[in-house]
């Protein structure tokens, strides 16, 4: 490695020091990369032209301040829309409990752990296989909510309820698929759908519950009202993406 | 070329880029020189913030490949949530710049 190139990357380094370590390194990896390729295609070979390139370069201290700025920023951003959009999905699923006349505190348990650990959780680790095709990053979704939807299981008045981590699992498919285009019959089939499956797991397959019609209409409208917040919560983080993205940044 | 002029075309320009396929930083800065005969030049303090910007808001992602001579490189691949988005932003830009040329283009 070239003197002036470590020196460089050192003072970028110390530039970007309010980051995390982990987070440096892969800043300060991607602009090595990029500075060999450029030396590469200007057929820089020796020390005297790797110092005359770095030269034309934006100061050291300046570009990590760049750097630096946007990861903040980006880290802002990123933190502030999953929580702004799992609250959509919290709040909405614990008014309704509220309006079927759940306690007061089963509901704002629900509320938090839906909101907070189920969907803001998800729109925080979503980034980690959003390079997947469309069916693995539903599987995904599904796989990393059931998990994220445990303290869901405790929101009941009788200790660990299973089938809360369906609620779960379906938040999680609802969101990845929002994210993508799709039929608006497919939009409504899917609660219903889902109405059907929770009442087959609990009366057929767990004899946990007595088949009663009047529950059709709650549980369907607990579902319908979990997969609007879940296209809210999704538009909204498209809007504010937007936004953000349409936000000035003009440095070189 | 004014600057301000170019203020927030940046994320646009570097979505249109990306859907002709996955490219690399020091490719991106090359392509957009030569297209733009030299006029504008990205430097690296707005290139990776902007490539950055887009990977947190889920347009693009990002994955590293080691090349032949063991160096390595970090893509960055355009998604369809950014797909969508550029359609949509092309639309807007082609009826501002309809609009725009409507006062100062040739015919004015």
């Amino acid at each position: 490695m070239y003197r002036a190139l470590e020196a460089y990357l050192a003072d970028v380094d110390a530039g970007l020091r309010g980051l995390s370590r982990r987070r440096r390194l892969v800043l300060v990896r991607e602009l090595k990369a990029h500075l060999y390729d450029e030396a590469d295609a200007r057929g820089i070979q020796s020390e005297a032209a790797m110092t005359d390139m770095l030269a034309e370069k934006e100061h050291p201290a300046l570009l990590a301040e760049g750097l630096a700025c946007g990861e903040v920023e980006d880290a802002t951003h990123r933190g502030a829309t999953a929580l702004a959009a799992g609250m959509i999905i919290g709040l909405a699923t614990g008014f309704h409990l509220i309006l079927e006349g759940r306690r007061w505190y089963i509901a704002l348990t629900f509320a938090a752990a839906q909101g907070l650990a189920v969907g803001a959780g998800y729109f925080w680790a979503r980034r980690h296989w959003l390079r997947l095709g469309p069916w693995a990053r539903t599987g995904m979704a599904v796989l990393a909510t059931l998990l994220l939807s445990i303290p869901l299981g405790f929101t009941t008045m009788h200790g660990f309820k299973p089938t809360r981590l369906l609620y779960g699992a379906f938040t999680g498919y609802l969101l990845e698929r929002y994210t993508q285009e799709r039929p608006l019959w497919q939009v409504i089939l899917e609660p219903v759908a889902f109405t059907a499956l929770m009442f087959f797991v609990e009366v057929v397959v767990m004899g946990r519950v007595r088949f009663m019609w009047w529950k059709v209409p709650l549980e369907l409208s607990f579902n319908a009202t979990l997969a609007l917040s879940a296209l809210l919560a999704v538009r909204l983080r498209r809007f504010l993406a937007e936004r953000r993205v349409l936000t000035p940044q003009e440095q070189g | 070329m004014d600057r301000e002029l170019l203020k927030g075309s940046t994320p646009l320009l570097l979505l249109s880029l990306l859907c002709e396929g996955p490219m690399y930083g020091y490719q991106i800065i090359e392509t957009v020189r030569q297209r733009t005969g030299g006029t504008y030049t990205l430097k690296e303090g707005a290139l990776y913030p902007a490539l950055h910007k887009l990977e947190a808001t889920e347009f693009i992602s990002s994955y590293w490949e080691t090349q032949e001579n063991g160096r390595e490189r970090r893509y960055y691949a355009i998604l369809p949530s950014g797909e969508a988005f550029l359609k949509a932003k092309k639309k807007e830009w082609n009826q501002f710049v309809a609009m725009v040329q409507a006062f100062v283009g040739p015919k004015a």
